[in-house]
């Protein structure tokens, strides 16, 4: 009887329709709506994610000034065409009060010419659909002064610690959903500004109400499109999904669906902290590399600004002597004195008479060249030439005291010095003169060796926020790690009274530089790298050697 | 007998009501797996989007460790060490054997790689990597990067959102100077036979101009393309290696 039964088939179709509940299980969640919805809202994170990463990237790497940010695609005359929207002065579109400058699509390509540098793009790689970019609002802080037609550097914002605090402008806003104020120092808004809702039409160079949403909570209005002042807010809103058409403390109908992140202008200042930096570390280490030792520091116990210009003797802390790390000098055009390491070469144009060059020695050899004969020296040596018992001679020593010996003619000679890559010439005065990257010394002058920064240290007075110390005999000591060369402090900007903290610049004491007991007591022990920054603490510690 | 026959009638359905059956079932299957097959489809896109975004970010992770982006991995049939593996190939300089190839997945720790360590796609096919030679392949040498330095760097990687007998211009480019390129033939794999598009991203071996722009199929004027290309940005790159004290 029992065998009746199994020949039916019961079992076989049993199992049948188990695997086929299984496969139609597996097939239903490998295509689940809600799985590819979750994707995609991730994916819309992920695109606002990498436009922060993005804008802040290009900052850091704006050759033109540090830290500013490129103008909207405004729909200027084209529509969105991805590129990034200037205002040159002295068109229609000039004015200087107004703020629509300052929103529209984040940009794909460069600025449009002529008003401001770098004609670069983000470089973004989620902008294949033109029709569908992100938003974007910036501060108008960290963007060329468009009240100015010129595009030189003067019309840029100087863009260092100080603006966190003291910015042309005040920051832009981001508010909550409830208008409660999230951050008060906002460079920058980028928005993804949903489906179209109500009655929005995208149209080509439709205006930014047409992509952005506002509403009202409490009769008071919030929008995101409406940026006319400096402090402009933006609110972080719900999505009309999650709000109860009933909700009586909104206006009805509820119709928002952007979705926002924000730069701080703290954010964009720590990253750029960290270019400067590493521009610092490596001009420092090519010193060292060249001079087996680091430059002396520049006066910090200062007070007044000053150059920054390393201090004579043994000054081991202070500031980075990016104006002055080495003096050299010239008695005459036969003899001069500045160290090699400083210097890559040294070469002296005799305008008449000739070396001999099978009497070259050490680091020196002689050139016959249509100007003259030459003598070019990268460490101790000489060239010369001998009639008789008379020998007539350039020589160098280790030091880099080069003279000329026995000359029969003195008119017309000169000493040119050459610089490594790193170094740069601050002033050469009297009978010194710069030409081009070389100093060129007919007379007895003197000459100021620099190093050669990126100019946009200078150019937003970076030089003033950061701190160095070395130690000849590996004594600096940073958290843990002992036995270093040399450290770099990012100082940040002042810490202010209201944090029982109140440090002033430029002054001649360093707790007004920098920020914990541990760096401020004088020792050669410093914080670790990894301490957090906080409110009483911004100081930003790189170790440059070893 | 007419009791047996009576038995026999009982067991199963008639050739035509099972015929009626099938049909109903055909239309419900097609029903609900064709919808279901481009929901795949699309995540199957979805999962590739990550696995290029991984990729990515094991590139920048990788510049961070070793101050250089690693070479392309090589195919050339030879089986010999570092050819025909998953691994960077350069060579004792840091100069890459070749400058378009195939992503180096084993070099750079990633999960979906095939037998040989070769990055896959969500459609098994191999992700394919180039990498820009500017600045005499700074950014392939080990210390290439830091020597030059970023003021000096110039990557010449250009993703363009068409190909165009004007070439690669402003106008259309969505990036020109990319330190690489990843990407990914898509779900149909086309490896030289797709439209001009998908010609231009296997221009082999020293191609700098890549395509990018959504699905077009064979119809539409430079043909079917469904490659998915991300790149490199320099800044994003350059900031990471800021971050790490890699390049100044």
């Amino acid at each position: 009887m029992s065998n009746t039964k199994a020949e039916k088939g019961a079992a076989i179709i049993m199992l049948l329709f188990i695997l086929g509940l299984g496969l139609t299980s597996y097939l239903l969640k490998s295509a689940d709506p809600t799985i590819l919805k979750r994707d995609r809202a991730q994916k819309t994170m992920q695109s606002l994610g990498d436009a922060k990463q993005a804008l802040i990237a290009w900052a850091v790497n704006n050759s033109v000034n540090l830290g500013q940010l490129p103008f909207p695609d405004r729909a200027r005359g084209g529509g969105y065409d991805g590129f990034s929207d200037c205002n040159p002065s002295g068109t229609a579109f000039y004015d200087p009060a107004s703020y629509r400058f300052l929103i529209g699509k984040l940009p794909v390509y460069g600025q449009t010419s002529p008003c401001v540098g770098q004609q670069v793009g983000l470089g973004l790689d989620n902008n294949n659909d033109l029709d569908n970019r992100l938003w974007y609002a910036v501060s108008r802080n960290v963007v060329h002064q468009y009240e100015y037609l010129s595009a030189d550097s003067r019309s840029n914002p100087i863009i260092n610690p100080s603006i966190i605090h003291h910015p042309n402008y005040p920051w832009l806003k981001v508010l909550d959903r409830n208008g409660q104020l999230v951050s008060d120092r906002v460079a920058a808004v980028i928005i993804v500004p949903g489906n179209n809702l109500g009655s929005q039409s995208r149209a080509d160079g439709a205006t930014p109400d047409q992509f952005l949403d506002g509403f009202t909570k409490h009769g008071v209005q919030y929008a995101n499109s409406d940026y006319d002042s400096a402090d402009e807010d933006f609110v972080m809103g719900d999505s009309f999904e999650s709000i109860d058409p009933h909700d009586v403390s909104f206006s009805q109908p509820y119709l928002f669906n952007d979705q926002l992140v924000y730069i701080t202008i703290d954010e964009l200042i720590q990253a750029i902290n960290k270019r400067v930096l590493a521009e610092s570390k490596w001009l420092l280490r090519a010193y060292e590399r060249n001079n087996s030792a680091f430059p002396n520091a520049a006066d910090l116990h200062r007070s007044t600004l000053q150059s920054n210009r390393y201090v004579a003797g043994a000054n081991q802390s202070g500031f980075v002597p990016f104006d002055v790390t080495d003096d050299c000098d010239c008695e005459s055009s036969e003899r001069c004195n500045c160290r090699f390491g400083v210097i890559d070469s040294v070469t002296m144009f005799r305008y008449s008479g000739t070396w001999k060059s099978a009497e070259d020695m050490g680091a020196c050899s002689s050139t016959l060249k249509a100007s003259g004969q030459e003598c070019l020296c990268t460490g101790a040596g000489s060239c010369s030439r001998t009639f008789s018992t008379q020998s007539t001679r350039f020589s160098c020593d280790a030091s880099g005291l080069c003279a000329a010996h026995n000359l029969v003619e003195n008119i017309n000679n000169k000493i040119i010095y050459t610089l490594p890559k790193y170094a740069d010439i601050h002033q050469a005065s009297n009978g010194c003169q710069i030409l081009k990257d070389t100093v060129q010394c007919n007379a007895a002058g003197d000459f100021q060796i620099s190093l050669r920064e990126a100019t946009w240290i200078k150019q937003n007075n970076w030089q003033q926020y950061i701190y160095y110390a070395w130690s000849p005999t590996r004594q600096l000591q940073v958290g843990r790690q002992q036995h270093l060369s040399a450290l770099l402090i990012a100082m940040g900007d002042p810490l202010t009274s209201e944090l029982a903290v109140n440090q002033a610049r430029p002054s001649s004491l360093i707790t007004d530089y920098l920020d914990s007991s541990e760096n401020t007591d004088g020792d050669a022990i410093y914080e670790s790298v990894l301490k957090k920054a906080s409110i009483n603490y911004n100081d930003i510690i790189l170790i440059v050697s070893p | 007998m007419k009791l047996i026959k009576n038995h026999i009638k009982q067991l199963g359905f008639s050739l035509v009501e099972m015929a009626i059956v099938l049909v109903i079932l055909g239309f419900l299957l097609a029903a609900v797996l064709l919808p279901m097959q481009a929901q795949r489809h699309i995540a199957a896109q979805l999962t590739t989007e990550a696995i290029l975004e991984d990729a990515k970010r094991a590139l920048i992770g990788f510049a961070q460790t070793h101050g250089h982006l690693p070479c392309p991995a090589t195919n050339n049939g030879t089986t010999i060490f570092p050819d025909d593996s998953g691994t960077a190939h350069a060579n004792a300089s840091g100069i890459c054997v070749a400058q378009a190839g195939f992503l180096p997945a084993k070099t750079l720790g990633l999960q979906a790689v095939d037998e040989q360590g070769y990055g896959l796609d969500a459609w098994h096919n191999r992700i394919r990597y180039s990498i820009t030679k500017a600045n005499n392949d700074a950014f392939s040498k080990p210390t290439g990067l830091y020597e030059v330095g970023i003021a000096a760097l110039t990557p010449d990687l250009k993703v363009c959102a068409t190909v165009s007998a004007a070439g690669c211009t402003d106008r259309i480019y969505l990036i020109d100077n990319a330190a690489a390129v990843v990407f990914s033939l898509g779900a149909t794999a086309n490896q030289g036979s797709g439209g001009a598009d998908e010609n231009q991203n296997l221009t082999a071996p020293s191609n700098t101009t890549f395509i990018s722009h959504p699905i077009t199929t064979s119809a539409s004027a430079n043909g079917e393309f469904d490659h998915m290309v991300t790149w490199l940005s320099p800044y994003v790159l350059y900031n990471a290696m800021i971050e790490a004290g890699q390049i100044h």
